[in-house]
């Protein structure tokens, strides 16, 4: 039944003397993180000119994925490019593989990834035709792309031949198999029609004032949802899924069964536009329920600045809570599934609120930092308008980094983070365990800066087990996965998805901290096949493949 | 009907030889059409060259379009036409504000204090630059003016109030509290205080301590602000029906406050009135957006 070939474990020691780390930070306190500077080169160029095209500002991001499959996480990071007069100029993203977790190297030029006709945005990776390895989705303006992986690092740019490509502004993009059909389909949010010669003059008329536009100063753009057909191809099914709200002003995109329906939801965020929540009625369509289940609005009505989010489980009750990081002086959003379909935000309970109001949340994931069992968040910050402190005084265009300790789920106490987080103008940020240790590590892309590798160095001393799971038809990563893991009296919940944060994909591996216990009762998986699987007993520690049944045991 | 008061004004201007009255381009702007206001200024622009009204006017029109250097010059054109208006004042307070000229934005402060109580007063002036600057975005320079005051001041209640408020406004709630606190040991009347004392608890969790304090203050003075967020109290601790009268009270009592209505729609929604809901919040956006102008 389980299958231990994926047991790794890599010292500390080791880990820094490969990557030739050169020390830089360290966080103090439970949850501690160390930037491995020289491990990655890649500068996110953002074209940034006096013109302050919008496009400029919001990206890029980033994915952890294992695109060669030997069990070590690869790192894709998203360029941006420039625009001039009407011509979009794409940069050219990265591709690193992880060398045995000994380092990695830039394997882009060989890889046949090449986005130079769009502006890079975002990234999606996911099994789309079941062959084993993962994909690139790619977003951006004014065109997306899917790149097949061909294997030995090769991939294959088949967006039009898959009828896979969306036009405009493409932002966070997920895939699941929203259908049950085995098959994993692509869900991609947009932006605005932008429509960078149409772009006004923003801020006020002085030199070195002018500023980048909200985007109240273009149209919405609806989210598009692609039907895997099976067949190596997509269908755009928007409009027969009730996915086509043209208000649409999409950042963020995260997938979870927040009904526990056994079929997974979309939550979009965006900006300065109610959020939707699209419960999954089973039938190809979907209900939008933003404003009747409570998360379309701030708790006084505001259409916030939505930007990245996540859906997890942040108080271990079963049900997939929704984080999303808004504007500054709005705060990050908690909102929390009271169980029985609706939501209450909950962050100016906590530390959450008030720590996250002074800055403009993008990359956001709810994550067990420091495996004692409860979902952490980690908030990736920085001001869209770089002349801010032109208008407000008491607000930074480079913002550090946030994390907030979960409280063993009664609330989230902001971690001090003295002297080392260097504000950044941070955007996406992927989460994933690059080293194989059990602690998860996160990558970030900054707008205009250099990508940052954080390598978490959390004390060791708690528990985990991880787990890859491999699906019979479909994706072998198991996506839309529900599974329940039950140590002494702790119970935790959680789905296999590599969607949330923002513009940016996640390990897709499933990892659990268990605090102090050196023992787990039992995993209950519930495949998305229905298939329900029960593991005894697991040996801890360790990462553990696990191969979907065949009949329901 | 707007869009031809520009011609009327050309046509009365070329009827008789003095700057038209200004009041059609005030409904202009506070329609926004800016454009159209922008227009029917410029065709007056040689009979009103001395006219104190039509250059504060150019102001504010240049003030709407983003253009805050020009509009500083022509309020200040406006003052040295007509140095005894208060509104000019206090405009170019706001203009100098949000461009971070606080000095200026100090001075207009101060004359505007000393035309309307016929002396200067520093803690006045200093008071009010300190909200000016805030409202311009400039919440730390506001901070710091109200430090240098209360060093001198230390027990000036009202400095003391608008600081704890500053701070809450940038969720500095510990700070905030301590403030309010402050400000209620001096004066223990001080309503607002309390209220935002309340507003904080409320925030914190303590909904039920927070409720008491609002409900105590609102039985010695209805006002709808104390309704407005007993309403929201009650909301959060689940007491639907009781939370949508005491907003619809508040909204009674203060019509065109867009926060009310936003709350109110936020309530319908929950309750599956999605148009109503729905309409109360873009009614209370589109308030806003017409305040803001």
């Amino acid at each position: 039944m389980i299958d231990h070939k994926w047991i790794f474990s890599f010292a500390l020691s080791t880990l820094a003397v490969a990557f030739g780390v050169e020390v830089t930070k360290l966080l103090p306190g439970p949850i501690m993180f160390r930037e491995l500077r020289s491990a990655l080169s890649f500068q996110q160029e953002n074209g940034a000119s006096p013109r302050k095209h919008m496009v400029e500002t919001m990206g890029s991001g980033a994915a952890f994925l294992d695109f060669d499959g030997d069990g070590w996480l690869d790192i894709y990071l998203v360029n941006g490019g420039t625009v001039v007069d009407r011509k979009i100029t794409g940069h050219k993203g990265k591709l690193f593989r992880n060398v045995n977790g000994q380092k990695f190297d830039d394997v882009t030029e060989s890889s046949g990834i090449r986005t130079p006709d769009s502006y890079g945005m975002g990234v999606a990776v996911g099994d789309y035709d079941g062959d084993g390895r993962d994909d690139l989705y790619l977003t951006g303006y004014p065109r997306s792309y899917l790149f097949r992986n061909l294997g030995h690092g090769k991939f294959e740019d088949v967006t039009v031949a898959a009828m896979a490509g969306v036009n405009g502004w493409s932002t966070s993009a997920a895939f699941l198999d929203y259908d049950g059909d085995g098959q994993l389909d692509l869900y991609i949010g947009r932006y605005v029609r932008y429509e960078p010669a149409l772009e006004p003059y923003c801020g006020i008329k002085k030199e070195g004032w002018r500023s980048y536009c909200l985007p109240d100063v273009f149209e919405g753009a609806s989210g598009v949802l692609l039907r895997n057909n099976g067949h190596g191809g997509f269908a755009d099914v928007s409009r027969a899924a009730g996915l086509d709200l043209k208000e649409a002003k999409t950042l963020g995109v995260s997938v979870g069964d927040y009904d526990h329906d056994g079929k997974p939801d979309l939550f979009v965020a965006n900006d300065r536009v109610r959020n939707f929540l699209f419960r999954n009625l089973g039938n190809g369509k979907f209900e939008e329920r933003g404003e009747r289940d409570g998360v379309a609005y701030s708790d006084d009505g505001t259409a916030r600045a939505g930007m990245g989010s996540d859906m997890a489980d942040y108080d271990n009750d079963g049900h997939p809570d929704i984080l999303v990081t808004n504007f500054e002086t709005e705060g990050a959003a908690l909102f929390r599934n009271q169980g029985n379909g609706t939501f209450q935000d909950v962050a100016m309970r906590s530390e959450l609120g008030r720590g996250s109001y002074r800055v403009v949340g993008f990359g956001a994931k709810l994550v067990d930092l420091d495996n004692d069992g409860f979902r952490d968040i980690f908030l990736v910050n920085g001001h869209v308008i770089d002349n801010i402190q032109l208008y407000k005084d008491s607000i930074a265009y480079r913002q550090p980094k946030l994390i907030f300790r979960n409280t063993e789920g009664r609330g989230f106490a902001l971690q001090q983070m003295v002297g080392v987080s260097r504000p950044m103008v941070g955007r996406g940020a992927a989460f994933g365990d690059f080293d194989n240790d059990g602690r998860v590590d996160v990558l970030v892309n900054n707008n205009g800066g250099q990508a940052e590798l954080l390598h978490n160095e959390s004390s060791p001393k708690n528990h985990w087990i991880g787990l890859r799971l491999k699906g019979r038809t479909g994706s072998r990563e198991g996506v839309g996965a529900r599974v329940e893991l039950q140590a002494g009296a702790v119970r935790q919940m959680r789905e296999v998805s590599g969607a949330g944060s923002y513009l940016s994909a996640n390990d897709q591996r499933v990892v659990f901290g268990i605090a102090q216990q050196t023992n787990v009762d039992q995993i209950l998986i519930e495949w998305p096949s229905g298939r329900k699987q029960t593991i005894l007993r697991p040996v801890v520690n360790r990462y553990h493949e696990v191969q979907e049944p065949e009949i329901a045991r | 009907m707007l869009f031809v008061l520009p011609h009327l004004l050309t046509a009365l201007a070329a009827a008789g030889a003095s700057c038209p009255d200004a009041s059609a381009v005030v409904e202009l702007l506070r329609s926004g059409m800016i454009a159209a206001a922008q227009e029917s200024l410029g065709q007056h622009e040689a009979l009103c060259r001395n006219d104190g009204d039509w250059h504060y006017l150019r102001a504010r029109v240049f003030c709407q379009s983003g253009d805050y250097e020009a509009a500083g010059r022509f309020v200040s054109r406006a003052i040295s036409l007509d140095s005894g208006a208060v509104e000019y004042h206090r405009f170019a307070s706001t203009i100098f504000a949000k461009l971070g000229r606080t000095g200026e934005a100090r001075d207009h402060v101060g004359l505007m204090i000393k035309l309307r109580s016929g002396s200067g007063n520093e803690l006045q002036q200093e008071r009010l630059l300190a909200v000016v600057l805030a409202q311009g975005g400039k919440t730390a320079a506001a901070l710091q003016v109200l430090r240098a005051l209360l060093d001198r001041y230390p027990n000036d209640v009202q400095a003391l109030y608008y600081r704890a408020l500053f701070e809450q406004s940038l969720a500095e709630y510990p700070n905030a509290t301590i403030g309010y606190r402050r400000v209620l040991e001096l004066d223990s009347t001080h309503a607002a205080a309390r209220r935002q004392l309340a507003v904080i608890e409320i925030e914190n969790g303590d909904i039920a301590g927070g409720l008491k304090a609002l409900e105590q203050l609102l039985a010695r003075k209805s006002e709808p602000e104390l309704l407005f967020h007993i309403g929201r109290a009650k909301w959060k601790l689940g007491e639907f029906a009781s939370a949508e009268r005491a907003v619809r009270q508040a909204i009674e009592a203060a019509p065109a406050e867009a926060r009310y209505r936003r709350q109110l729609g936020l309530m319908l929604l929950r309750a599956g009135s999605i148009a109503e809901g729905r309409w109360q919040i873009e009614e209370g956006n589109r308030m806003e957006g017409a305040s803001l102008r």
